[in-house]
């Protein structure tokens, strides 16, 4: 195990190196490392006490049953990047398919971008205010990847109580989202009224 | 833009949602069965499901963002 560890802290620097390369923010970079450096860890940990148990009666393994431990490394940062990269462009989407107003135009109107802030705002505040171990739980699976059972283990609270954190965090910002589509429908009505045209208005800005 | 589905039915949709997603395996294979079947209802319902879907999705994504602001 302890042979594991260290190749994996030999090829985390290169890791780093890479994302930093390829993501152009060190700091972004840095957290995927991180991330995969834990998971891998993690993986192999239990790996590690799935061998005993099969040592115990008879068996063989490799290392920690890792054949590429750098391989591994690797990959799940490379998995990490896309998941994320996924979990960026919705938050987008959502505006998009809520917020229609400029959908003919063939850049994004000042009103599309507004609302994508606000939406980002919103439930950013909305986290903010909730108490800190829904927080904490709901950050550490949405923007952690995090398990229920490893939260659990990390908070030292039982995984049904994960869950109803979770899902209650995840209804208060769904109540957000709510909020929002009700305001938005209201702006467009008022930019729609007859006697105001709001691109007319900004063609004479 | 279309009309809104009802925001409890959203919230149960979102409820099955975060269940197979956070759940064990066995279980998370259950709310998925069961979020079919429930998405299955009505053309509501249907509706209900992808608006929570967005919504978690969406989260997912500001999560991130957040994770990120705070450094």
């Amino acid at each position: 195990m302890r042979d594991l560890v260290q190749e994996l802290v030999a090829h985390y620097a290169d890791l780093r190196r890479q994302l930093t390369r390829d993501l152009r923010d060190p700091h972004y970079a840095a957290d995927i490392a991180q991330s995969s450096f834990e998971r891998v860890y993690a993986h192999a940990l239990k790996m590690n006490s799935d061998i005993r148990v099969d040592a115990a009666s008879g068996g063989t393994a490799g290392a920690c049953g890792i054949e590429s431990p750098r391989a591994l490394l690797f990959r799940v940062a490379r998995n990490l990047c896309v998941d994320d990269a996924r979990r960026r462009k919705v938050a987008q989407d959502w505006v998009s398919t809520h917020f229609s107003v400029g959908s003919r135009q063939t850049v994004p109107s000042c009103e599309f971008i507004a609302s994508q802030q606000q939406v980002l705002a919103r439930v950013v505040e909305t986290l903010e205010t909730l108490p800190p171990r829904r927080r904490e739980v709901f950050l550490l699976f949405r923007a952690y990847g995090h398990t229920r059972a490893e939260i659990a283990q990390q908070l030292n609270i039982t995984e049904m109580a994960v869950a109803k954190h979770l899902l209650r965090a995840a209804i208060d910002c769904s109540r957000v989202f709510a909020r929002l589509r009700s305001e938005l429908i209201e702006q467009t009505t008022v930019s729609n009224r007859t006697g105001f045209d709001a691109k007319l208005a900004e063609d004479f800005a | 833009m279309a009309s809104a589905p009802d925001e409890k039915l959203i919230e149960r949709a979102l409820a099955l949602i975060v269940e197979s997603e956070s759940a064990p395996h066995d279980a998370a294979v259950a709310a998925r069965l069961a979020l079919a079947r429930w998405r299955g209802r009505s053309e509501e319902h249907a509706a209900a499901a992808q608006e929570a879907r967005r919504r978690w999705d969406a989260l997912g994504g500001i999560a991130a963002e957040w994770r990120d602001l705070r450094k």
